[in-house]
């Protein structure tokens, strides 16, 4: 299955670098500013897609701005603000704050720290949109 | 009935009226169809309504992004609403999350604090048609058209309302070629003919709309006081036809 993503990135010198998974496929990449990735892999009916952010440089301040997705030709719209950012901070930075930042963000679409983003997906995915509709009772 | 039925069962049974709260707000059916007929417009008429407004500059939407392709083609012009636009748009919005609101909900929740009256004057066809059905000004909430060109669409959405109602929406087909679909989540399509009304709950499930054909499909929505006497008993009948004995 078919999975575009379009992601930006601010940095000066340390190009982020991340790796792309679901339960069955991963495949790493050094980003540029602009950035149309398309990836190839098999999606279980019960999956996920994760992006894993690397190699945060805190000196760079290097960011990853996930701008959009589309599976299976589907964008998946306001509902990539499922996706779930958990860090792994820099210890450093973490013993200096306070309060402490928390341990997931969600929404979330800038990764601004070492970490993994992941949403879950089941297929079919146009279904996946209308269940999330369903149960979205704002 | 004997006099040794518990008098709970003799009360519901002999007094189980039909309660258009129930029926509306309820049982949150995706659509009803209503036996009522409208009249045909003219062509002229029909090519009137295909509106050359801008329906969300006009209701302050924000604008979409330019990639978006939500919608395509989607116009609508208002015929019964505030008199004071401006002074609505400013009130709709301090409502709580009005951006999740839908038109409907907007009028309907500002009725009582501001003027609302007809936009045309007695004569126009929409007004003579709708008034058949609302003879009180005061049951009106809002009369639009919706308009959609050949290959236009709205994408799969879910409207959401301050008052979380169910049928609420009377829909119109005035002008509906075959190949036009109104999709309803898990129901299948609107059974939907040109001339044909119907009750409309957009607030449960997703929906999208397609016009496949090669004219405009053209559609008035009133939200209104379904206890308004003619609608409701329209509501009753239909109801009634379908569901009950």
């Amino acid at each position: 299955m078919q999975i575009d993503l379009k992601v930006d990135c601010n940095f000066d010198k340390t190009a982020p670098m991340c790796v792309f998974g679901s339960k069955n496929n991963s495949k790493a990449q050094t980003l540029k500013r602009t950035n149309d990735i398309v990836l190839d892999f098999d999606i279980e009916p019960k999956d996920f897609l994760s992006i894993s952010f690397i190699n945060k440089d805190d000196e760079d301040d290097n960011v990853i701005f996930i701008k959009k997705i589309l599976v299976d030709g589907i964008d998946l719209q306001h509902f990539l603000l499922k996706g779930v950012f958990t860090p792994e901070y820099n210890m450093d930075w973490f013993n200096k704050q306070d309060p402490k930042p928390p341990s997931a963000y969600v929404p979330c679409t800038e990764l601004r720290h070492k970490g993994v983003w992941e949403i879950e997906l089941t297929t079919p995915v146009w279904k996946m949109i209308m269940e999330g509709w369903l149960n979205d009772d704002r | 009935m004997t006099d040794d039925i518990p008098k709970l069962l003799r009360d519901s049974m002999e007094k189980n009226t039909f309660d258009i709260d129930v029926i509306t707000k309820k049982l949150k059916l995706p659509w009803l169809k209503l036996d009522v007929k409208i009249n045909s417009p003219s062509a002229d008429q029909l090519q009137n309504f295909v509106s050359n407004k801008d329906w969300r500059k006009q209701w302050n939407c924000p604008e979409p992004e330019n990639d978006s392709y939500q919608v395509k083609g989607w116009n609508g012009d208002v015929f019964f609403g505030p008199t004071d636009w401006a002074k609505f748009l400013s009130l709709a919005n301090t409502i709580k999350n009005h951006h999740d609101h839908d038109e409907d909900s907007k009028c309907r929740s500002l009725r009582q604090n501001l003027d609302y009256s007809w936009y045309v004057d007695k004569d126009h066809f929409i007004r003579k048609e709708i008034e058949k059905l609302f003879p009180d000004d005061k049951d009106i909430n809002l009369v639009n058209t919706y308009s959609l060109p050949p290959g236009g669409y709205v994408f799969p959405h879910r409207d959401y309302a301050s008052d979380g109602l169910g049928l609420a929406k009377v829909y119109i087909a005035l002008k509906w070629s075959k190949d036009n679909v109104f999709g309803m989540y898990g129901c299948g399509n609107m059974p939907v003919e040109e001339g044909d009304v119907f009750l409309l709950n957009n607030y449960t499930l997703p929906h999208w709309v397609y016009n496949g054909s090669n004219d405009d499909r053209i559609v008035v929505d009133v939200s209104a006081n379904l206890h308004s006497p003619i609608i409701k008993q329209k509501i009753i009948e239909s109801f009634r036809k379908v569901f009950s004995s």
